[in-house]
């Protein structure tokens, strides 16, 4: 595989989660569990894929896993109004322990996997691609996003407007936990398609924080979502190529770029200058309570 | 007739006992699932896990062992959050608490150990308070959301450990891919021939300090008010700046400490994998105990006996090799207890509809 | 789900003078309090009826469940004869209700057209954008209302705000408009403005509710009838005709109200504070204060009468260092403290009593003592090594709650359960504890009751004769006026006028809130 081709198939490996939590914040939820459904997907997919031999029903049951959830992280916050960083630390440790344990069988090389049409690339790649756009329009066009970005913003305003917000939170929770899993999915069955299991480096290695982090750079737009979904798989395989430029360096310090860079780019989002442009949802994090 | 919520105006310890006994009984009940699928009997399951944890010599000083490290990592979710600020790199901390004091023995292998322990400690604490800090002041300054930057830096932390162990310049040459071991004069000494490092009586000497700390405290008022109405503390005069970083800095020389327990006191080296994701247990645990202190000692033992009575069930002569599952124990103990924090903010009432 | 019902087929055949709504016994209890005792309730097509009463008195209560945000425990509600039952605010807006709050239900971030059109049932799966501008534009021109669709609702003033929320609900078809506290954000003209609106809207065969508190001389100008409550429980219902303040006023307070305020006079010393040219920006980075100049002696109340969002709100953060000035100087006793941190403030002898007291001049969470400690915690006559001093704490909130007459269980109690008027008496307690050189009180009566107000009105006067200099900022012009010895209207960020108060004339202060210059 080229570098470019490379680049293109794991910066949709941060995009996709992060599609599906900058929806869910649009909404009001974080969802710091993301790695956690992302791992359920993985697990759904191979699982399933291997036991049917069709991968595409792999794909559909990641989605279905994930959306799972996240419908038990709405259950928790929306719900039981949790704290939504609980909740979420409470999802991901849940996922790490269901992967790993039910995840035994199906360790090694995966036997099915899609295969790429054009350039090196997925089907799902294309898809993820549509996605970008589709969310921009649902969220800016439409009526349906009208209420998803103000219950993010002003739940109690929403109400007053008759929305039902616990509704359309949970409609967040499971389209942000569907694109998880198809994440998941993808990484096994398009990506990367080997599955092993150690405890520090589950097969994610830790992306799905990448995501979320991306969802702040985005500031909330997922077009520049888009960008920065390249950028940082630009940054990840450099990772691997810098390596075999500089033998004498560690990858492991080039794995760090990406995080420095997110913390970086966190900073200058949050400076007064671009805070008031950013648009983070006003609403994020907090459980709506009724009449308070 | 329909449900009604209303707002706990105070929690009676009773209730929050029964909503804890209950939250274990429902788990239990989920997991009994998992058993049954490997052809256990569940009740001999949980009998064992309580068994190996609490009534067998060996179990019980690991557990205590565990607490140690838990207990400081608990404390480090608590402290930040109390001032309303989210410290979820624990995990973070605890590695850089690990590196700089194992670091730190590799440096001066020839001093006393009366010397070199408590300087590993002090190194521990500076580093990861240090670390944490760096976000306590992205927060207080520029308003970064330090949930994020925490949750990123902890991969920058374990990936230093990496960097350092795995093929790094300590790693140990028969050992890849661990470092090579702390010297002798560095390692913690413990308490008879139990295993437990003397760092248990630091981490319960901090517990009950920093309960008095929060209640009692100048300083404590600060947090707790920046905790409860950021506006109505800055009003008051109070910096948020030096509240957000006096907290992240205790929160990671607390986390800190933990790692300085783990690679000094147990392991006797660092390890790219010295946290098994410890410094998230330190946050449900922390919610558990409703942020205090003193009852973060009870719950980070308690859970820690459940987990490691889970990890080691193939010790138990009635199970053996059949059980594989505690990740998935540990997860969904996690999930419900979260839940169970609903009823301890709320009364249901049923009530007859109006109108 | 059970089909909600039509609203055109309600409204169809309205005649002026017709009942169009009834409430009946409506009864609903929270813990502790009987916020609404058998209330009935009734409007006409075409009528203006105001619902008065103090706060606390069970208006909002009564209306939230007319608006189903609440579910009332018993009684009916007649919509047309038929009877309803209105379980959300998406029952309410098919019954053709829409209510404009006294908090602000918009989102800040969204446009005027995005907060309009939110939740509206034609807006199209797709956001038909052009044509609810149309048809907007129609609306707007028929009240003679003049608002840019597209600017996002953060940039517009408190009256723009609220006329959008006004076009909102009656471009959801609202029949029976209610009016949360209408005018306490309007200038004088904005005002006038909005009564013209609403007279062409009834006549519209529009119902409209407006409930109203304070402001007497409004509802005596517009409404056509009044119903009266207290603590929950229907006092009167009335003709508009025939009314005057004092009996309105008796009505809702159960006593003769005499709204008068001793004097005290007490010679004016040194001056302590010197503002020179001072100039602030707002939440939004709009240059809110201009130019500011002015001084105040020992024992002067200085009382800035303005409408809010006019700078005055930003002078008081300023002058306490919750907010960074622009330009110019702060001179306390000789000392240059522009720069100077907020706890410098406090510990130098500046006291201020926030405006938003249950958000920043209290700690709802804590205790009365952990909220008296607020003003005494870096004291250190208060803490020893660090630690509080926390049993002479609860000493001096003791004192504290029997010398203000704050109505509280204990010590312990938290602050979020104490009503409005004793939490800002328990405010008022703990900064004139710390013996102030300088108070600043925000809208120190604002939302109160009458008696509470009497209360902290008279405890301002006196504070004067411990030679306290009291910055006062109201937006209730008598208030300023009984109280004050220089009165200062400020108007979009600038003092139209600086005037001692024998000096000053009602009517001219009046106009000159609203923009207009001095004719001297």
């Amino acid at each position: 595989m080229g570098f470019f081709t490379m680049t293109l198939t794991a910066s949709m490996f941060f995009l996709l989660p992060a599609l599906g939590e900058l929806f869910d914040q649009r909404s009001g939820v974080l969802n710091i569990g993301l790695e956690g459904m992302i791992l359920m997907g993985v697990l759904a997919a191979v699982a399933t894929s291997t036991e049917t031999g069709n991968v595409w029903l792999g794909v559909v049951a990641g989605m279905a896993a994930g959306g799972l959830m996240g419908l038990i992280h709405g259950f928790l916050s929306i719900s039981l109004k949790v704290n939504q960083v609980v909740s979420g630390t409470g999802i991901w440790i849940l996922g790490v322990g269901l992967t790993t344990y039910y995840g035994l069988a199906y360790v090694g090389p995966v036997k099915h996997t899609i295969a790429p049409i054009i350039g090196g690339l997925t089907p799902l790649f294309f898809v993820g691609l549509a996605l970008v756009p589709i969310f921009w329009f649902i969220l800016s066009k439409t009526s349906f996003g009208l209420r998803v970005r103000s219950v993010g913003e002003n739940p109690s305003v929403a109400e007053v407007s008759g929305i039902n917000i616990s509704r359309t939170r949970y409609i967040g929770v499971l389209v942000g936990g569907m694109l998880s899993g198809l994440a998941g999915a993808y990484l096994i069955l398009a990506y990367a398609p080997s599955w092993s299991i150690s405890w520090r480096v589950p097969v994610t290695e830790g992306r799905g924080f990448i995501a979320l982090a991306l969802v702040f750079f985005s500031m909330w737009r997922p077009f520049l979502l888009l960008v920065g979904s390249f950028a940082f798989g630009t940054l990840w395989i450099m990772g691997w190529y810098l390596q075999t430029v500089l033998p004498g360096i560690p990858i492991h310090i080039f794995r760090m770029i990406p995080y420095l860079v997110t913390v970086a780019i966190l900073v200058l989002i949050s400076t007064e200058r671009f805070r008031k442009r950013a648009g983070t949802p006003a609403a994020l994090g907090k459980p709506y309570f009724r009449g308070e | 007739m329909r449900l009604r919520l209303e707002k706990r105006i105070a929690v009676p310890p009773r209730v929050s006992l029964m909503v804890a006994i209950l939250s274990l009984v429902l788990a239990f009940a989920v997991f009994s699932i998992v058993f049954l699928q490997s052809g256990i009997n569940p009740l001999t399951g949980y009998k064992e896990i309580f068994r190996l944890a609490f009534f067998t010599k060996y179990g019980l000083y690991k557990v205590i062992e565990r607490t140690a490290c838990l207990l400081p990592l608990t404390l480090a979710f608590i402290i930040p959050v109390k001032a309303g600020i989210w410290n979820i790199g624990a995990e973070g901390q605890f590695y850089m608490g690990a590196i700089a004091a194992t670091g730190i023995s590799f440096a001066f292998p020839n001093l006393p150990m009366g010397v070199l322990i408590p300087l590993m400690i002090l190194g521990a604490m500076a580093l990861g308070g240090g670390w944490a800090a760096i976000v306590g002041y992205l927060k207080g300054k520029v308003g970064v959301n330090e949930i994020v930057t925490t949750l990123l830096l902890n991969y920058v932390a374990i990936l230093t450990s990496y960097t350092l162990v795995v093929n790094g310049p300590w790693t140990d040459p028969t050992r890849v891919p661990y470092s090579r071991q702390i010297p002798a004069n560095g390692c913690i000494p413990q308490i008879g021939n139990t295993g437990i490092p003397y760092t248990i009586f630091i981490a319960i000497g901090l517990a009950i300090l920093l309960f008095f700390f929060l209640k009692k405290t100048r300083l404590g008022y600060e947090i707790r008010a920046c905790g409860h109405s950021p506006a109505g503390a800055r009003y008051s005069g109070i910096s948020f700046l030096k509240i957000s970083l006096i907290t992240m800095l205790i929160g990671g020389a607390l986390a800190g400490i933990a790692g300085f327990h783990q690679a000094s006191g147990v392991l006797g080296r660092l390890r790219y994998d010295i946290s098994k994701g410890w410094g998230f247990y330190g946050i449900v645990f922390g919610l558990v105990a409703g942020l205090n202190p003193l009852i973060a000692i009870v719950v980070s033992f308690f859970f820690m006996g459940l987990i490691y009575g889970a990890n080691n069930l193939q010790m138990s002569p009635e199970i053996g090799m059949k059980f594989g599952g505690a990740a998935v124990f540990i997860g969904v103990m996690f999930v419900i207890f979260i839940a169970s924090q609903f009823f301890l903010r709320y009364k249901i009432r049923w009530t007859r509809r109006g109108g | 789900m059970e089909k909600r019902p039509e609203q055109r087929s309600l409204w169809k055949g309205i005649k002026r003078g017709e009942t169009v709504l009834e409430m009946k016994g409506i009864t609903k209890r929270f813990p502790g309090v009987l916020a609404n005792d058998h209330i009935d309730f009734d409007i006409k097509a075409g009528e203006i009826h105001a619902l008065l009463g103090e706060n606390g008195a069970g208006k909002t209560t009564l209306m939230n469940i007319l608006y189903g945000i609440l579910q009332p425990d018993e009684g009916e509600i007649y919509v047309q004869g038929k009877k309803v039952r209105i379980r959300s605010p998406l029952d309410a807006i098919s019954l053709g209700i829409g209510m404009v709050h006294q908090h602000r239900k918009l989102v800040p971030a969204h446009t005027v057209l995005e907060n309009i059109i939110l939740g509206h049932p034609r807006a199209g799966k797709v956001l038909n954008v052009r044509r609810a501008e149309e048809e907007l534009k129609g609306l707007c021109k028929k009240y003679g209302i003049k608002i840019d669709l597209r600017a996002k609702v953060w940039q517009l003033s408190a009256g723009e705000r609220q006329m959008v929320e006004i076009i909102k609900a009656i471009y959801r078809g609202a029949k029976l408009l209610i009016l949360d506290e209408p005018t306490s954000v309007l200038t004088p003209p904005e005002t006038r403005q909005l009564l013209m609106s609403l007279k062409v809207m009834a006549r519209d065969e529009l119902a409209i509710i407006p409930f109203i508190t304070h402001k007497l001389p409004i509802v005596l100008k517009i409404s056509d009838r009044m119903t009266v409550l207290r603590n929950g429980k229907v006092v009167s219902h009335l003709k508009t005709k025939g009314a005057t303040m004092r009996s309105l006023a008796k009505m809702m307070v159960g006593r003769e109200v005499l709204f008068r305020t001793k004097k005290v006079e007490v010679k004016r010393g040194k001056p302590i504070i010197e503002v020179r040219n001072l100039s602030a920006l707002s939440d939004k980075g709009v240059l809110a204060l201009k130019n500011a100049s002015f001084s105040i002696r020992e024992g002067e109340i200085f009382g800035i009468a303005g409408v809010s969002g006019n700078g005055q709100h930003e002078l008081a953060e300023v002058l306490m260092g919750l907010r960074k000035a622009t330009g110019g100087k702060v001179i306390f006793r000789g000392r240059d403290i522009t720069d100077s941190s907020i706890l410098e403030r406090w510990k130098t002898g500046i006291g201020y009593i926030p405006s938003e007291r249950v958000e920043v001049g209290s700690i709802g969470d804590f205790s009365l003592v952990e909220n008296i400690a607020m003003n005494l915690y870096f004291d250190n006559s208060f803490s020893r090594w660090g630690l509080l001093d926390y049993k002479k704490i609860r000493k001096h909130t003791e004192e504290a709650i029997s010398e203000f007459d704050v109505m509280a269980p204990s010590a312990d109690t938290k602050a979020k359960h104490l009503s409005g008027g004793n939490l800002q008496k328990l405010i008022l307690a703990r900064v004139l504890s710390r013996e102030p050189q300088l108070l600043i009180a925000n809208l120190p009566t604002h939302g109160l009751d009458v008696g509470a107000t009497e209360f902290v009105r008279n405890k301002l006067v006196e504070s004067k004769k411990e030679k306290i200099g009291i910055l006062l900022i109201s937006e209730d012009l008598d208030e300023v006026l009984s109280v004050s010895d220089t009165i200062a209207p400020i108007y979009e960020g600038e003092f139209m006028e600086i005037v001692p108060s024998e000096k000053a004339r009602r009517d001219e202060i009046g106009t000159m809130m609203a923009g207009a210059r001095p004719k001297r």
